[in-house]
């Protein structure tokens, strides 16, 4: 009776031990990675509402390869028919 | 001769030993205590030389030894291989054995009183009756368990300041939990902006709330089942309370972490919602902005380059020649010029970062 007591008492430590170690590890890492994400979440709302700042890049990037584009195959075409 | 002799000293030897074990066995006083004290039963507690004849307070798990003085001395529980006297199991001891003219037991936990008298004495009728109350510790109401739990000394106040402490925190981790989910859904319905002007504090705060909470539970939680399990072991009780408590406080823990797990994700989700959105504002103006450069640089691109090959056409001079490659030198450094100046822009405002 005795040691059925003991077996139990000692079951019930080492699963409470092993779930507790887990829960906490679990918690504590999921909320400081989420503080993190919060942040890095703000920042990029923070940047979608510069509008001018998407466009001119986009204006930059587009103009550059156009021009590229342009150039190259109007080049290309008289290249051909001349 | 030689024989008698040896047996003589033989003898002597035995009776010494045997004198010495009783002596050892037999509380001290036993004698002098039967005396003047015919037909009384006498319990003495281990260590202690005083006889209780009629009532005392002991803690659960003290040895005593009891003793039967019958006509000025102490009987012997057998004589002759009969029983001349015993404890009968409604007295209520444990673990009684028979040591020299004794009982040695041992007062358990499981009772509120022995009673050593004329009904729990067997073959004997003695004149007066002993009653030991059984002291028991201090108890503490669980509310963890909702049952009284029984602790030695100081570890009562131990346990019930540290299940006070990790109510509370158990109580605020939940509460922080339940505010993050609320957070999460408002984020849902109102946006990227609100998110980055109101509900990400909100959800700091819920998340900060969180941690400092949910580290005092964990602390806590350890400190009562280290209470319990010691507690628990240390018991003799066939119920076992504090293994139910030991239990009790696991369920709770894990309704909480479950419960703190599930506003994780509801919040986690709300996140890439808002990531989402902003991404897709950032695409959405970007491409309005490639597309308007791509339509114009093509044009001014190809423009000059026409211009150039229109005039080539209209001198017969150069007909059959290549067109000049050299052409191509301005228009393709510009082009280049400008797709680096984009990528530039792009990492150092942090787009290029958001995007990936």
């Amino acid at each position: 009776m005795m040691q059925v007591r003991t077996v139990y008492l000692w079951g019930v430590a080492i699963v409470v031990a092993l779930f507790a170690g887990a829960a906490v590890g679990q918690s504590s890492g999921g909320v400081a990675s989420l503080q993190t994400r919060t942040a890095d979440a703000v920042s990029m709302v923070r940047l979608s509402q510069q509008p001018l700042l998407h466009i001119s890049s986009g204006v930059l990037l587009g103009l550059g390869i156009g021009v590229l584009i342009g150039s190259v195959s109007m080049y290309a075409h008289w290249n051909r028919k001349l | 001769m030689t024989c008698g002799r040896t047996a003589f000293v033989v003898g002597i030897v035995l009776v010494a030993l045997c004198t010495g074990t009783a002596v050892a066995d037999a509380p001290s006083g036993l004698d002098s205590t039967c005396q003047d004290r015919p037909n009384t039963v006498v319990l003495f507690v281990e260590h202690h030389d005083r006889a209780h004849t009629d009532g005392a307070t002991l803690y659960p798990g003290t040895v005593v030894y009891v003793a039967y003085c019958g006509d000025g001395e102490a009987e012997s529980p057998t004589a002759g291989g009969q029983t001349v006297w015993g404890i009968g199991a409604d007295a209520g001891l444990d673990n009684v054995t028979r040591e020299g003219d004794t009982y040695r037991a041992v007062i358990p936990e499981n009772k509120e009183s022995v009673v050593l008298n004329v009904d729990t004495i067997r073959n004997q009728s003695p004149q007066n009756e002993i009653t030991v109350t059984v002291q028991q510790g201090p108890t503490v109401q669980s509310t963890l368990t909702g049952t009284q739990l029984s602790f030695r000394s100081e570890r009562a106040t131990s346990y019930a300041a540290n299940e006070s402490k990790y109510l509370s925190a158990r109580n605020e981790t939940r509460m922080a939990a339940d505010a993050l989910n609320q957070t999460a859904q408002n984020i849902r319905k109102a946006g990227p902006s609100a998110f980055a002007n109101e509900h990400a504090s909100t959800a700091n705060a819920s998340l900060a709330k969180l941690n400092t909470s949910q580290a005092t539970a964990d602390d806590r939680a350890a400190a009562l089942q280290s209470l319990l399990y010691v507690r628990a072991t240390e018991s003799t009780l066939p119920h076992g309370d504090h293994g139910q408590a030991l239990e009790a406080l696991h369920d709770s823990e894990r309704t909480t972490t479950e419960r703190t797990a599930a506003a994780l994700d509801t919040y986690r989700g709300a996140l890439r919602s808002v990531e989402r959105a902003a991404r897709q504002t950032i695409i959405t103006n970007m491409a309005a902005g490639l597309l308007t450069g791509l339509v114009i640089g093509a044009i001014g691109g190809g423009y000059r380059l026409r211009q150039y090959g229109q005039k080539t056409q209209d001198f017969s001079d150069f007909r059959g020649s290549d067109f000049d490659r050299s052409l191509l030198t301005a228009p393709v450094a510009l082009g280049l010029a400008l797709v680096v100046g984009g990528l530039a822009l792009l990492i150092v405002t942090g787009i290029g970062g958001a995007l990936l």
